[in-house]
């Protein structure tokens, strides 16, 4: 004989038992009067609600968190604007501020020396080859600028004019391989020529090695090419050593010539050009 | 999962003429509440659980022996005022193990039956022990104060009824 497989006894017996415990739950009054199947379906209910109640705050939260995340994303790109303004203001203000700076600066040069007639022009270009050291000026002849005046600022020397054209001009800078000033050390009044190297410093020449120098000593212009002034400043020592026969004495520009913005050009008629040149290199054709 | 057994007679499903099990049933349950009013250790007997057992053995299907348990468990229930489910509960309890214990062993041994009785008696009480501490909330010994006295005697009564209930089988 087979016995019948006990599985469905089984799950007859335990909603047997189940329904006897709920009809228990049923009569059975706790605290308060309170059914205990009322307790326990609050009881089994309660943790349902109270997971519920919080997903619901937890995503009203979420929501709320999301849509102030936007407004303060579109606040922060509102003032990321504001800032990025404020400080395109600041740079302006700045750029008019060094430009006052400057001018103020010119002005007064113009002021210490009275008697120097120079004209004012402002930098409009530089060369666009890195092997020469060339500037644009926004004067040219109409204003009465001519081949190899000074040009100035009130540091120092910057240069001299090499071309003119009616509105403009092209202007060598002392740091060109090409240029060259007669100046003098400002504590011994040595003279000598300065160069330029086409690097940032420049070369004082002629020299003698007798000459006692000491770095951070001025250099001024001679006045002997008869294109600047006696008595501006063109550059400070800083390096000299002995050579055959004159000594080798670097010079640092005292003129900014990394950040020129305005210049002053010295109307002053330069010297026709010697007839012939003695430069085997050619040097003096620009 | 099904279980082959191979003796035969030794699960033979018995049968009873009609009107027996009710007759006894209603027999126990007017017993129980009456001789306890003249012998006070009657209460200790449990005469409906000698019914559950006694037919859910011989019956030898769980679902009748549980349900047996059952109604007979609720009806004790509903005239002992207690609320409807704790005897319902052991009773169907074993009514059940009762079924599954006649499977496995031979029940018509009188020391069978002493030992049977015994354990379901215990487990009877135990069940309406922990309904009464865990639901009632009744601070009550788990097995009651006499568990031991009243499996004995209701063993003992079980070997002696049981053979005459044996006469209401069918032939």
């Amino acid at each position: 004989m087979t016995v019948p497989s006990p599985r469905r006894p089984l799950l007859l017996f335990a909603a047997a038992v189940s329904v006897q415990i709920l009809l228990l739950a049923f009569q059975i009054r706790r605290d308060n009067n309170i059914r205990l199947i009322r307790v326990w379906t609050v009881e089994a209910f309660t943790p349902i609600e109270s997971a519920g109640s919080s997903s619901v705050h937890f995503l009203g939260h979420l929501w709320t968190g999301y849509i102030d995340l936007r407004h303060t994303y579109r606040k922060n790109r509102q003032l990321q604007a504001q800032v990025d303004q404020l400080r395109l203001q600041v740079d302006q203000l700045r750029g008019q501020a060094a430009q006052a700076d400057q001018l103020a600066s010119l002005l007064g040069f113009r002021h210490a020396h009275p008697s120097l007639p120079v004209l004012a022009a402002r930098i409009i270009s530089a060369s666009p080859a890195p092997e020469t050291r060339l500037i644009y000026i926004d004067r040219g002849s109409d204003r009465g600028v001519q081949r190899n005046m000074g040009v100035i600022t009130p540091d120092g020397v910057v240069g001299k004019v090499l071309e003119v054209y009616p509105d403009s001009a092209q202007v060598l800078l002392i740091t060109d391989r090409e240029s060259g000033v007669g100046a003098l050390l400002a504590r011994t009044g040595a003279e000598g020529v300065v160069k330029g190297t086409g690097g940032p410093y420049l070369e004082m020449d002629y020299v003698l090695n007798a000459t006692k120098v000491k770095v951070g000593e001025q250099v001024l212009t001679s006045g002997l090419d008869q294109i600047f002034p006696k008595g501006l400043p063109v550059g400070t020592v800083v390096t000299s050593s002995a050579g055959s026969p004159f000594l080798h004495i670097t010079l640092r520009p005292t003129a900014h010539l990394d950040r020129l913005e305005d210049v002053l050009v010295i109307l002053m008629h330069p010297k026709p050009p010697p007839p012939s040149n003695p430069d085997p290199s050619g040097g003096d054709h620009r | 999962m099904a279980l082959e057994v191979k003796d035969e007679n030794y699960l033979e499903v018995r049968k009873y003429r009609a009107g027996s099990l009710l007759g006894a049933a209603v027999v126990a349950l007017l017993l129980q509440g009456f001789l306890p009013e003249y012998f006070p250790h009657a209460e200790l007997l449990e005469l409906p659980l000698l019914v559950t057992v006694y037919f859910s053995v011989g019956r030898r299907n769980a679902a009748s022996g549980l349900l047996l348990g059952a109604a007979i468990g609720l009806t004790q229930d509903a005239i002992s005022h207690l609320p409807l489910g704790v005897y319902g509960i052991a009773l169907t309890v074993v009514g059940y193990l009762a079924t599954w214990i006649g499977y496995r062993i031979d029940v018509d041994l009188p020391l069978s039956r002493f030992g049977l009785v015994f354990v379901l008696y215990d487990v009877e009480r135990l069940v309406i022990g922990l309904i009464r501490r865990f639901l009632l909330e009744q601070p009550v010994p788990l097995l009651g104060r006499y568990w031991l006295l009243g499996s004995a005697l209701a063993a003992a009564l079980a070997v002696v009824l049981f053979p005459q209930l044996d006469r209401l089988r069918k032939t």
